[in-house]
């Protein structure tokens, strides 16, 4: 019995000290979203690579999510590395056809983060590269929205 | 405390004089070798050595163009041998477009050239798996959207 109490002791105390991969909560830290818009105009979307980080350090990436097109609906490439940081790079591409692709505005990616304490996050998106179906890479614009209920 | 036998230190100086006279004598004896011996070794292995060099005579250029030889034959060797060492690096093998920079455009353009019936260029295999195949694109994307290692904190 007092092994068996010694084993659970153990454990519980090996849980508490291994690292999470979930922001400590704090009083002040919150949740929130972003979501990536991209404007292709006229053109269907077949790819993109765009650069996201916080100007602010109180901001730490917990997540990534699709876009709302089918075709961008999948969570893009990104470095994992890129949580629990406030930097990622996102790309994604369909060789679906065009006429499943998005034209004009279109949410891409949602990337969830951690506020850390009360202040304002600020974040700074930046589209390197986008194309159409064909790989011609075509001028498009990026912007960013932040979720009022995450 | 136990009393242990008395052993002669390995740091005692002494020596028995017995010995210290015997080292003594042994110095004072010289061997003694004559001059002719000296002269007749000398002389030998001067008649030995000219005879190596009349048997093996090798003008300057023979072996230069030896040398030569050697060094074109191991060039070309090392030109056909598929050296893993001399392989591309990914992110030089992934830059599909040529255009000097790796982003998700270079994975796009393999992923229709796999869905196109062209046959695939083996330089296009990225992870070095023997194979091109949808794993090289996840691999190409997966380099493009790595992180600048100053940005990682």
């Amino acid at each position: 019995m007092s092994k068996c109490l010694l084993a659970l002791a153990m454990v519980s105390m090996l849980t508490a000290a291994s690292p999470s991969a979930e922001p400590a909560p704090s009083a002040d830290g919150r949740f929130s979203a972003v979501d990536v818009f991209i404007d292709a105009g006229a053109h269907p979307l077949a790819a993109y690579q765009l650069d996201f980080h916080a100007t602010t350090d109180n901001v730490q990436i917990v997540g990534i999510e699709g876009g709302h097109a089918p075709a961008f609906a999948q969570p893009p490439y990104y470095d994992p590395r890129a949580m629990m940081n406030d930097h990622v790079l996102l790309a994604a591409f369909t060789t679906d056809d065009a006429d499943n692709l998005p034209t004009g505005r279109t949410r891409v990616a949602t990337i969830h983060v951690y506020i850390l304490d009360n202040a304002a996050p600020d974040y700074v998106s930046t589209l390197q590269v986008a194309a159409t179906t064909d790989g011609t890479p075509i001028d498009a614009e990026i912007s960013h929205e932040t979720r009022s209920d995450p | 405390m136990t009393d242990r036998p008395k052993v002669d230190s390995p740091d005692d100086q002494a020596l028995p004089p017995q010995l210290v006279d015997d080292l003594r004598t042994l110095s004072r004896s010289r061997c003694y070798v004559p001059a002719e011996v000296d002269q007749r070794i000398v002389d030998e292995a001067q008649q030995h050595l000219a005879t190596v060099a009349r048997r093996y005579p090798m003008p300057w250029w023979v072996a230069a163009a030896a040398v030569i030889t050697l060094a074109a034959t191991l060039a070309i060797f090392w030109q056909h041998q598929d050296h893993p060492a001399v392989t591309r690096p990914a992110h030089v093998a992934a830059d599909l477009d040529g255009n000097g920079k790796l982003d998700i455009l270079d994975a796009f353009a393999l992923a229709r050239q796999l869905q196109s019936s062209a046959p695939h260029d083996p330089a296009c295999d990225v992870n070095h798996d023997g194979a091109v195949d949808r794993a090289d694109v996840d691999a190409i994307a997966q380099l493009a959207v790595r992180l600048p290692e100053e940005a990682k904190s």
